[in-house]
């Protein structure tokens, strides 16, 4: 992928792919592009030269409701600040990406997958009545409940405690692995990122280092 | 379906749990328009099925024949009696005088009514004490209404002086069944019989006495048969035939322009409210950002995004548009109870679903139109943010098919205007102006702002801050400016106009206005009366006149019926219109078009009609008017035009015609005398009714009292609906002050932070919402006084009388609450401890 995207030109001579299943940190300093990339990868940003693909389509031109359509069923994302809709219940938060697909037994799937996640007596309480922990489990949930292609996690741990992140990011890793997904995660934790199949490394909008490595559990 | 409506839905009802409250001023400004339109059109539909539900008996039968002068004729009457039972009624206005040892002689005007044995045909006649109308009425009897006792000081069995007569009151009248829908009346009424009229001498041949017949079907069947043979026989003839449909008779017509003047008045609050909406929905879209990038970023398209919102949007307005559709349907019986007494019209005081309907189509249509803007924006909230925390509104042109939408919102408001208001260039104008009055204002914050920010900044540390709130970008200045300002100047243009019109009306009363009309002055009593006034006074001005009645027939071979009836000088063609001849012009006459014709001119007849007729009805020199007088028809051709001035208490007629053609008919005189002093005038007032017992007298000084009683209770209904803009505008007010809490809270915490004191904040916001008020005040001054202006310049066609003083006080008192409105909401930040507002943000 040779691009450079976003508005104030972030990104340089880009030129990389992530198989299917495999997961990949992406380090970096503040400012660096870590989350243009993953932004350009989910189709939330538009590249002003070269071109993305993703599972297999040609996303470079793509209008924006055809790339909300193509992140229902391949992209998964989860946000440092979790991102749940506060209205609506975690079984309900987790059930929008499969209604929004079609699916007729969303909230059956739903409550299966928080469940799995160990929410499965917390599917009616509101964000607000969850815990830092259990409000990103849920956002995994509903990150990984349409089974996709790719999960993007921006520092998913930024705010949770030590434990805490520890127990969210060994459940994300073990998500992606049960749905089959390549994950990409963004942080600033070296030892996390150890736990990644590939680690890339970005400065000044360019990967600088991309070196696999076995990863730890 | 996948992103259809249903889900839409069940995401909307997720969202709209617990947020109803965040709709205040959404809620209230919708529900104040719809309100008031919904109860302008249910009171006036509540009058109108009043009237239709009692028109037998306001009719006083099926049908009426009425004319004036002269009686119907035999042939005419012999057809209605074919078709039912027949009652004939004389009416017409005169004098009565009390004669009391103690008090002395006192007289008053009456609207004198003369009934024959099958009055009332339909209803029941109720006195006080309850006799029977034969016993009440005969022997010279006669029932009185309550007012005229009280303004004599008279009572039962007291004599009164009518005419060349004595009659006995012999009760009191409680329920004239047939009594005349109106606002006004010039004396109480006093009803006698047809043999007590005869006795009295008034009913002289000229004098001006309206005959009414009747007619209760035998059979209801017929009505339609003996609507078309009255019609036959009544047509191109000096009487009238009206039916249970014009029942009402001009009170249907007034009902119908004040609803129609109200109507727009209450579109104009449900427009300020409309701004109220379109913040709203702004601002609420403003918190929900997040959760709209976040559906985004897990694949909901835009356009389901659109629908979640409209759906929660539409929802909301249904809360606001049946809140108001319930205030609407009870406004029939609050007004029931407000207009007792003022009104005689009874009040169907039901439901009315079609005003109320139409109402919430109004809401329903205004939301649509304000929130579509902003709903539009939300479709292009841009997802990629959320990995930011970077959220702002989008901005830019509006998309194709939101511009459609907003157009055809605005295309089906015109329609629903034209529908209550049943004219198309009336309701097309009132858009028109609206949206101009919105631009214009948005336009003036925007020019201000600019001009604003090209000030130096002030040294006075409070000063700055105060200027720099009021011209960043984001200041509440525009929301302030348009949608307050809009209600403000509503209010200042009702209340100048009103002002005027009660101002002029005295100021020329004063000035220019006669003391007495006389009435019914029989030929050879002009004389003697002439004799009389100069003997009493010499330095009393005398204007008379010759008059009898006539109806227009027709406008060169086109019949009256024909003609358009949406011209202002409809009025002339509708009934009878008073008609003199001369042969000279008017003293202060000025001619338009054409020439007077010579003073000794023989031929055939000419006539003389206002300018605004020949304009409206496109009549030019020499073209023909036919008019029926006194049963005969006449033709006269139009020699020249005048122009009138209605407004100047002077005697006014629309035809004046040419001499030698009326005078050998039975006629009347009508006098005007002013005299130097009040004095004055009483004593030859008093003198001319001794002496010329068929006289009638109207004070002019009671008329203009009457007049301003009547403009009195329209301008209380004007203000009462101006009153809502203005709650609808400050709603808006209170929603943009809301809306800027949270930065107010921040500006607050900082300048706290860097040391400046709670006293140097107040005073900073002392000033900011001081220069708003200011700068609203004097954007509503300008609007108001122009609208007025241009109302009475184009509509009313009258003198305008700048007021400056009332209008700056008036913009100015209203933008005083801008201050304290905006300071009440700014001043509960100010509480807050700069320590608990950093932990909260940092």
């Amino acid at each position: 992928m040779p691009a450079s995207g976003g508005q104030l030109g972030i990104l340089h001579d880009i030129d990389l792919t992530i198989p299917a299943g495999q997961h990949v940190a992406v380090l970096g300093p503040s400012g660096a592009g870590k989350t243009s990339l993953l932004m350009v990868m989910a189709g939330l940003e538009m590249l002003t030269s070269g071109s993305a693909c993703l599972a297999g389509h040609d996303i470079t031109d793509m209008d924006e409701d055809s790339l909300a359509r193509l992140r229902r069923g391949h992209v998964g994302i989860i946000f440092q600040a979790f991102r749940l809709i506060p209205s609506m219940s975690a079984v309900q938060n987790v059930a929008v990406p499969l209604e929004l697909a079609g699916k007729k037994d969303a909230v059956t799937r739903a409550e299966q997958v928080l469940s799995r996640l160990g929410l499965g007596k917390r599917l009616s309480h509101l964000p607000d009545q969850l815990s830092g922990g259990e409000q990103q489990r849920v956002a995994i949930a509903r990150a990984i409940a349409a089974r996709p292609t790719i999960l993007l996690a921006d520092e998913p741990t930024g705010n949770l405690d030590a434990a805490t992140g520890e127990t969210v990011i060994t459940e994300l890793l073990a998500a992606a692995r049960s749905v089959g997904a390549a994950l990409v995660l963004i942080t600033h934790d070296e030892t996390l990122a150890t736990r990644c199949q590939r680690i890339l490394r970005i400065a000044d909008g360019r990967i600088v280092s991309d070196k696999p490595q076995k990863a730890s559990r | 379906m996948n992103e259809g409506w249903r889900l839409a839905w069940h995401y909307a009802r997720c969202e709209i749990r617990g947020s109803v409250g965040r709709f205040r001023v959404f809620l209230v400004a919708l529900l104040l328009g719809v309100a008031a339109i919904g109860a302008v059109g249910s009171v006036a539909d509540s009058m109108r099925a009043g009237i239709d539900k009692n028109a037998r008996s306001l009719l006083g039968g099926d049908f009426e024949l009425s004319s004036r002068h002269i009686p119907p004729d035999a042939e005419l009457l012999a057809v209605a009696d074919s078709f039912g039972q027949r009652s004939n009624i004389i009416q017409m206005r005169a004098m009565v005088e009390a004669s009391k040892p103690a008090a002395g002689r006192q007289r008053k005007l009456v609207e004198l009514k003369a009934v024959d044995s099958n009055y009332p045909l339909v209803g029941d006649l109720k006195t006080d004490p309850e006799i029977d109308k034969g016993t009440a009425l005969g022997a010279l009897g006669a029932i009185a209404a309550p007012s005229l006792l009280r303004a004599l000081d008279v009572s039962i069995g007291d004599r009164l002086r009518l005419g060349g007569a004595d009659i006995t009151i012999t009760a009191a009248l409680v329920t004239e069944p047939d009594q005349s829908v109106s606002f006004i009346g010039f004396g109480p009424r006093l009803i006698i019989s047809h043999e007590t009229l005869a006795a009295t001498g008034l009913a002289t041949q000229g004098a001006f006495i309206t005959y009414r017949s009747r007619i209760r079907l035998h059979d209801q069947q017929d009505r339609k048969a003996a609507e078309a043979a009255l019609q036959q026989k009544t047509m191109d003839s000096h009487v009238r035939l009206r039916g249970l449909a014009s029942a009402g008779g001009g009170f249907n017509r007034f009902v119908e322009r004040a609803e129609m003047f109200l109507m727009l008045v209450g579109l104009t609050a449900l427009l300020i409210g409309g701004l109220g909406v379109s913040g709203a929905v702004r601002a609420w879209l403003l918190g929900r950002m997040n959760v709209i990038a976040t559906l985004k970023c897990i694949g909901a398209p835009s356009q389901f995004i659109f629908k979640v919102y409209f759906l929660q949007v539409t929802a909301i307005a249904a809360i606001g548009v049946a809140g108001g559709v319930v205030l609407a349907a009870v406004a029939p019986f609050i007004a029931a109870f407000a207009f007792q007494g003022i009104v005689s019209v009874p009040l169907e005081t039901s439901v009315h679903p079609l005003p109320l309907l139409r109402a919430a189509a109004f809401g329903f249509l205004t939301t649509f139109v304000f929130a579509l803007w902003p709903l539009s924006r939300a479709r292009h909230i841009k997802a990629g943010h959320l990995f930011r925390s970077l959220m702002t509104m989008p901005e830019g042109q509006l998309s194709r098919p939101a511009l459609a939408g907003i157009m055809a919102g605005c295309g089906g408001l015109l329609a629903l205007a034209l529908n209550a208001t049943g004219n198309l260039v009336l309701a097309g104008s009132f858009i028109a102006v609206s949206l101009a009055a919105i631009a214009l204002l948005s336009g003036l914050a925007g020019l201000l702002s600019a001009g604003l920010r090209m000030l130096p900044a002030p040294h006075y540390v409070p000063a700055h801050l105060a200027l720099s709130a009021v011209r960043r970008r984001g200041s509440p200045l525009q929301a302030i400016m348009v949608a307050f300002g809009l209600g403000l100047s509503v209010l200042v243009a009702v209340i100048l106009s009103q002002h005027n019109l009660v101002t002029q009306l005295n100021e020329r009363a004063i000035r220019e206005a006669p003391d007495w009309f006389f009435i019914d002055i029989q030929p050879h009593q002009i004389q003697p009366f002439i004799d009389t006034v100069t003997r009493l006074s010499p330095d009393t001005a005398i204007e008379k006149t010759p008059m009898l009645r006539g109806r227009v027939i027709a406008l060169n071979d086109i019949p009256a019926s024909q003609l358009s009836k949406q011209v202002d000088s409809a009025w002339i063609v509708r009934g009878d219109r008073a008609l003199t001849w001369q042969p000279h012009p008017p003293e202060d006459a000025k001619i338009v078009r054409g020439d007077w014709w010579p003073e000794d001119y023989q031929g055939p007849p000419l006539v003389s009609v206002t300018q605004e007729m020949a304009e409206d009805y496109n009549l030019s020199l020499g073209d023909m008017i036919k008019l029926n007088i006194l049963g005969r028809t006449v033709q006269a051709r139009i020699a020249n035009t005048r122009h009138v001035e209605w407004e100047s208490f002077r005697i006014n007629f629309v035809f004046i015609l040419s001499p030698g053609l009326l005078e050998g008919a039975p006629h009347s005189w009508l006098a005007t005398t002013r005299s130097p002093t009040g004095e004055t005038a009483s004593q030859i007032e008093q003198a001319l009714t001794d002496q010329f017992a068929n006289i009638s007298s109207i004070s002019v000084q009671e008329a203009v009292k009457t007049v301003e009683r009547v403009l009195g209770l329209l301008g209380t209904a004007v203000k009462l609906t101006a009153g809502v803009t203005l709650v609808s505008g400050l709603a808006v007010l209170a929603g943009t002050v809301a809306a800027s809490e949270a930065q107010r809270l921040a500006d607050s915490m900082i300048l706290k932070i860097v040391g400046a004191t709670r006293r140097d904040i107040i005073i900073a916001w002392i000033l900011e919402y001081s220069l708003l008020a200011v700068l609203t005040g004097c954007a509503a001054t300008v609007i108001g006084t122009g609208t007025s202006w241009a109302l009475f310049s184009f509509f009313i066609k009258a003198d305008y009388a700048l007021n400056p003083g009332l209008a700056v006080l008036t913009a100015f008192a209203g933008a005083g609450v801008t201050v304290c409105l905006g300071l009440f909401g700014a001043m509960r930040t100010l509480g807050v401890r700069p320590a608990a507002f950093l932990q909260e943000t940092i």
